[in-house]
């Protein structure tokens, strides 16, 4: 699958920094107005994403969130509890769907197509990239317009120090986990054309070593610039299953996609993100992104150019 | 299964029989809204629930996951195949809402610390992430959101991927739990009615909630032959579009739906008049029994024959398609279309008239609608294998 | 009267994020949905929730809220015939 575009945004310490863009060239103000955060800046994304391709309505819409829009459920909880269930604002219910997003940039680019919204935690984006392959797969898509999205709350925080997933006691050299939001857009082609191309995607459990090296080798090709881009934050015991894959392929320079960003259930996209970044200002290459998600799984993703 | 008319497939099945309405105020769930509105309820404690599944008594958990689980054990007690070999597809719109609900508001208010479990989450994907840990499934597993057709988009993407080779066997279905959450996102909307619903009906006032798992094991046909399984029923083809009209209320022509159900029609190579039954979404909701009718008419013409079976369980929201899709295959295997309940006057908004009562008739195909949120519409066929 | 116009545009606005308008901008008689302000259904339900939380007027049918919610003016009659609070 061909990644025609790329817009992504992600926040850092602790989702306190965020470098939105002015969105008013894109959304009304109607629509300013009423959508929370998240929802404004993914409908940005999705539009941008297709206007720097000059795309006006995608074949299909998938989204993929890690744990969905919780703040719009934490909001309208709050007003659950406020109002004594009584006088609630319907707004905050109906952007709480996750899949309000396919929604919206459907009504924007009156787009027909498939939609479909995964909310997987830590397979999301493997299954959103399945999804969008399968889709391909029809004989009648030719594009697919593909959204990550995740946002962090207070709330989260708490519950992720309870788990043991902000702070990790004991050793020395490793770091909180700072939770926080982040959104990216790409917009998939599947034309044999060259450029830069999703080669392959999988996810895979921390005893998989020699299975995720077997996969790497198999889907690489070596006489091409070959970097990898992982998703160490130096802040977990198991992120002890980086260090052996890099040495199976004598890498001793990784790129830290995650470094100074904070975590995401779906924070593969930032790799993905970077990955495109780097590969557009190239000729050619390879780089291959491998992400932990927590202690849940392994992403393994390899784009070429 | 597990639904409101009753536990496991041979209980539904009695009650679609009987049209016996699983609508009742509802009792277990602790709102403003217990004992006033009508739900579809399932008449068990949550404490209930958990008591009756096999392998979830070890902690609490949620309410949803007691659904999913009880449907789970249902359908795997039939099957022998090796469960790693078992990919699990489910759609769901809150999962552990009911357990977030609980430990946010105490949080909010007291800072009360949220539990450990918490910590291990009740989102979406928590629901196939304890199916998987609990009945050893294979890991590869997808968890769709798209509100009231995430159960059908689940089932349609289990399709894609066994016709497509990439997996041999799965379970797919979806589940949703009633909360508070969600009783009062619909009140908010004002689409919800206290007293029992009234699909397609001229004085429709709204819908009533419901909860439900529904899940089936799928297969290419070969292989269910060659392992000397028996086939329940055929998806014959189903089909997805997005209606790009509005957040929450449908088009009022349809034009969603009938996408939806013509794209069915095409990938199953049948045309409408091989269409035995509409198995409709009808929630008795304002917009979208207008914009179902309004696209049944104009696809199958004024004399279709359809109905909806929420008058009997509620809106199950995330489960219903494939709770629907049950119902089907039971109409199917009995040859009854399920009669639509609490429709006493035409609307002329729409002018469809549904088929009222249980009716025997030799069903072939069925077409089986789940229409959500966001505009997402969803058709599934169903055929006697 | 003119009070409780005023202050009700201050509190439409406010319940509606209508960020570029101030309370001058909105005419009292012109209709609060179509064109104009550009108001939609999901913002009538909104509109409704306003007055209940403010004015304890609880409407629970969204085709007799669409009278009541026509303009400002509409909204204030029905507010000082009915108000709870």
């Amino acid at each position: 699958m061909n990644i025609s575009s790329v817009i992504g945004f992600f926040s850092s310490e602790n989702g306190t920094q965020f470098n939105l863009p002015e969105i008013t060239e894109i959304l009304t103000k109607n629509e300013v107005r009423r959508f929370s955060t998240t929802v404004k800046y993914a409908l940005y994304c999705g539009l941008k994403c297709l206007q720097s391709v000059e795309i006006g309505c995608p074949d299909a819409i998938i989204t993929g969130s890690g744990k969905g829009s919780v703040r719009n459920i934490e909001l309208f909880l709050d007003d659950i509890d406020k109002y004594n269930e009584s006088a609630l604002n319907p707004s905050l219910f109906i952007q709480s769907t996750h899949n309000t997003i396919n929604g919206l940039i459907s009504i924007k680019t009156d787009c027909n197509g498939y939609s479909a919204t995964h909310v997987n935690f830590n397979y999301t984006v493997i299954n959103v990239l399945d999804d969008a392959f399968q889709q391909s797969l029809d004989g009648v898509t030719n594009n697919v317009l593909v959204g990550f999205f995740d946002e962090k709350t207070d709330f989260d925080d708490v519950i992720y120090d309870i788990g043991g997933f902000r702070e990790s006691s004991g050793s020395d050299n490793i770091n909180p986990i700072n939770w926080g939001s982040g959104i990216c857009f790409l917009l998939l082609n599947f034309d044999r054309e060259a450029g830069i191309k999703i080669q392959c995607w999988n996810s895979f459990s921390f005893d998989q070593y020699s299975e995720i090296v077997s996969y790497i080798k198999k889907n690489i090709d070596n006489h091409s610039q070959l970097e990898f881009l992982i998703g160490s934050n130096n802040a977990y015991e198991f992120e002890s299953i980086y260090q052996p894959i890099l040495s199976a392929f004598h890498i001793d320079n990784p790129i830290l996609f995650k470094e100074g960003l904070d975590e995401l259930p779906v924070s593969s996209a930032i790799g993905i993100h970077e990955a495109y970044i780097r590969l557009s200002g190239r000729e050619n290459g390879t780089c291959v992104i491998i992400n932990h998600i927590l202690d849940k799984s392994l992403d393994v993703i390899v784009i070429t150019k | 299964m597990i639904s409101s008319l009753g536990i496991g497939v041979e209980e539904n099945r009695l009650s679609l029989k009987q049209s016996k309405s699983g609508l009742r105020p509802m009792q277990y769930l602790d709102s403003v809204f217990q004992n006033q509105f009508y739900t579809g309820e399932v008449p068990y404690s949550t404490q209930d629930l958990q008591n009756k599944t096999r392998l979830f008594a070890d902690k609490d958990y949620y309410r949803a996951l007691y659904l999913a689980a009880i449907a789970i054990e249902e359908l795997i007690t039939q099957i022998s195949i090796p469960k790693s070999k078992i990919s699990i597809f489910s759609g769901t719109t809150t999962a552990g809402v009911t357990r977030t609900e609980q430990e946010y508001s105490a949080f909010s208010k007291n800072q009360t610390q949220p539990s450990v479990f918490l910590a291990n989450m009740a989102d979406c994907g928590s629901i196939n992430r304890y199916l998987i840990e609990k009945f050893n499934f294979a890991p590869y597993n997808f968890t769709i959101s798209t509100a009231c057709s995430s159960a059908s988009n689940a089932i349609l993407l289990a399709v894609n991927k066994i016709r497509s080779g990439q997996i041999d066997f799965a379970i797919c279905g979806g589940v949703d739990s009633l909360s508070r959450f969600t009783m009062n996102g619909f009140n908010s909307l004002k689409n919800m009615s206290a007293e029992p619903c009234k699909p397609f009906d001229r004085d429709r006032s709204g819908l009533n909630l419901g909860e439900a798992a529904a899940y089936l094991l799928l297969c290419k046909s070969d292989i269910a032959d060659h392992l000397g399984l028996k086939k329940i029923a055929t998806i014959s083809g189903g089909g997805n579009a997005n209606e790009s009209y509005h957040m929450t209320g449908s088009d009022p022509r349809g034009t969603g739906a009938l996408k939806s159900m013509e794209r069915a029609l095409a990938r199953a190579g049948l045309s409408t008049s091989e269409i035995d039954h509409i198995h409709a979404h009808g929630t008795a909701t304002t917009d979208n029994d207008i914009a179902e009718g309004n696209a049944i008419r104009s696809l199958f013409g004024e004399k279709a024959v359809f109905s909806s079976t929420k008058g009997l369980t509620g809106h199950t929201l995330a489960a219903s398609g494939a709770l629907n899709l049950i119902f089907s295959i039971i109409g199917i295997q009995e040859n009854i279309i399920w009669g639509n309940q609490g429709f006493n006057n035409p609307d002329p908004d729409h002018g469809m008239i549904p088929v009222l009562e249980n009716t025997k008739v030799d069903l072939k195909h069925i077409m089986v609608n789940s229409f959500g949120f966001g505009g997402n519409n969803t058709s599934i066929i169903i055929s006697k294998a | 009267m003119e009070d409780l116009i005023t202050k009700l545009k201050g509190e439409i606005i406010e319940s509606l994020n209508l960020q570029d308008f101030s309370v001058d901008d909105i005419d009292t008689d012109a209709p609060l949905f179509g064109d104009g302000l550009g108001l939609d259904s999901i913002d009538s339900l909104e509109l409704m929730v306003l007055l209940e939380r403010n004015y304890g007027i609880k409407i629970n049918d969204p085709r007799e809220g669409r009278k009541i919610l026509q303009s400002v003016r509409t909204m204030a009659d029905y507010i000082e015939a009915n108000r709870k609070v």
